[in-house]
């Protein structure tokens, strides 16, 4: 089922029209969608959406996935503890 | 068949997207050139302050004020989006009495500027913000301070741009300025030419290797801020932004003219050789800003280390432990995200706003270290200087040629 109030980001709770309106804008990359959204800013940092975000840009934007610049990954690839990162263990 | 433009913008950060939204106010034919997204850069991922406390008198406290006002009217008559503009207060918390000595002194100068700011003693900073470390003995507290959300904001000037006739060229890079007889004809670009008798380097932390396509120097420098963002918060911590007080020195104290004076001189060939280095721990300015979706957003480093866009362990760690000692409970919480971005450093953080004589039709715009702050009062004198080559309000102490002793 194709639902325009399904949530395509969980964590940033953003929904599929959402995404699909911003991408209408003229967003055509994972970090053009994010900037615009949220989607992918949350505590998972987009492991969760952004393959669907990638299929609403081929599908909606007109673009293959290849086409689509890889998106910008930044550390750390899971939520570390302050404390983990204050002691200076090696947690990136 | 060649593009054609009355302007071509370089750089889609918030400087040439609210130049192209003024410009496209009074004339039409705007081109922005943008290598990667608009804001892809330092506009969209800073701390989105217009603070007056922070503001040098001068240029660059009357360009902040100046910019204040117009936000008000652009988030209420012309943004078509939400960017988040608020007037939530700011904090600079300090833990010494030297620092109080000090953080007096420049009360009392921004009171006479008439800047909305006063001491707060260790009781009312705690009662303002009761997660404060109780060691902190006081602080400076505006209720005035305004921020942003910095990549909205950006965008909304795209957007007000676009509506308006501007066309945003987005993955386009610039590879060459043309230039004919001592002026500017155009700029050659990975997409193709685009020909136009005046060009914009609005390119931030990278103007200055846009100004060497034109055989021009322009010391302006990328400075590195790395940056953290904290989980959302079940809890708020903080309800208003909160930065630390400098540490300061006893000669400070005796000296008081030497506070806030920058000193370092400049000149129109200087090199990454002349840049004020420090080591890593000597160059955290710590600072917390609760967003409206719930997360904390700590910074802040200030390297020169070029166009190297790392987040160190070791920087982040530190950043962290400052952090802490403001709002111990943020020990208790995970970090989700990490990065570095750039903004454009002068030698004596006065942004650069002009003509240049060597190559007419050429207009810099660079340097603004506090873009969100400077940007919408910049692109009004600007689009004046363009159109009617009279600015709105003067220019000298930005002007180009400040570096040329």
């Amino acid at each position: 089922m194709r639902d325009a109030e399904e949530f395509v980001c969980r964590c940033e709770e953003v929904k599929r029209d959402a995404i699909e309106q911003a991408i209408k804008e003229g967003a055509l990359s994972l970090d053009a969608v994010k900037r615009l959204t949220r989607a992918g800013m949350g505590l998972c940092q987009g492991r969760t959406c952004r393959r669907l975000v990638s299929r609403l840009i081929a599908e909606v934007g007109g673009k293959s996935r290849e086409e689509l610049p890889p998106p910008t990954i930044r550390p750390p690839v899971r939520p570390i503890p302050v404390r983990s990162l204050i002691k200076g263990e090696d947690v990136l | 068949m060649k593009e054609k433009a009355n302007v071509v913008i370089i750089g889609g950060g918030i400087i040439g997207s609210s130049l192209a939204y003024s410009l496209t106010r009074r004339i039409s034919g705007i081109v922005v050139v943008e290598r990667d997204g608009i804001g892809s850069q330092a506009s969209g991922s800073n701390y989105g302050m217009v603070w007056l406390q922070n503001r040098l008198a001068g240029f660059d406290l009357m360009l902040t004020r100046r910019s204040l006002e117009m936000y008000e009217e652009l988030t209420s008559e012309v943004f078509d989006m939400d960017i988040e503009f608020e007037k939530k207060g700011g904090m600079t918390v300090f833990r010494t009495l030297e620092q109080k000595t000090v953080m007096e002194r420049m009360v009392q100068e921004k009171q006479k500027l008439g800047v909305p700011l006063r001491m707060v003693d260790a009781l009312e900073a705690h009662d303002l913000e009761p997660a404060l470390a109780p060691d902190i003995i006081g602080a400076t507290y505006s209720p005035e301070e305004a921020q942003l959300n910095p990549i909205l904001t950006t965008l909304a000037f795209a957007r007000a741009a676009q509506r308006q006739g501007a066309i945003f060229r987005i993955g386009t890079e610039v590879t060459g300025i043309r230039t004919e007889k001592g002026r500017v004809t155009g700029v050659l670009t990975s997409q193709g030419e685009i020909e136009a008798p005046l060009v914009v380097n609005a390119a931030g932390a990278w103007a200055r290797r846009v100004a060497e396509m034109a055989s021009l120097q322009l010391p302006v420098f990328p400075q590195r801020l790395q940056s953290l963002v904290t989980e959302p918060l079940a809890q708020r911590l903080l309800q208003r932004v909160v930065q630390a007080g400098r540490m300061v020195s006893k000669e400070e104290i005796d000296h008081p003219e030497k506070v806030m004076s920058f000193s370092v001189r400049c000149s129109f060939d200087a090199d990454e050789k002349s840049l004020p280095v420090s080591p890593l721990e000597d160059s955290i300015f710590s600072f917390l800003k609760p967003t409206r979706s719930g997360n904390m957003v700590i910074g802040t480093t200030s390297e020169f280390v070029g166009h190297d866009k790392g987040v160190l362990p070791k920087a982040l760690s530190l950043m962290m432990q400052r952090a802490v000692e403001i709002v111990p409970r943020l020990r208790e919480v995970s970090i989700i995200r990490t990065w570095a971005n750039f903004v454009p450093f002068t030698f004596d953080t006065i942004p650069v706003m002009g003509w240049v004589p060597e190559l007419e039709g050429f207009l810099i715009a660079t340097g603004h270290a506090h873009g969100m702050a400077h940007a919408p009062a910049t692109a009004e004198a600007l689009a004046d200087l363009i159109v009617n080559n009279q600015p709105s309000f003067p220019l000298e102490e930005a002007s180009p040629l400040r570096f040329r002793q």
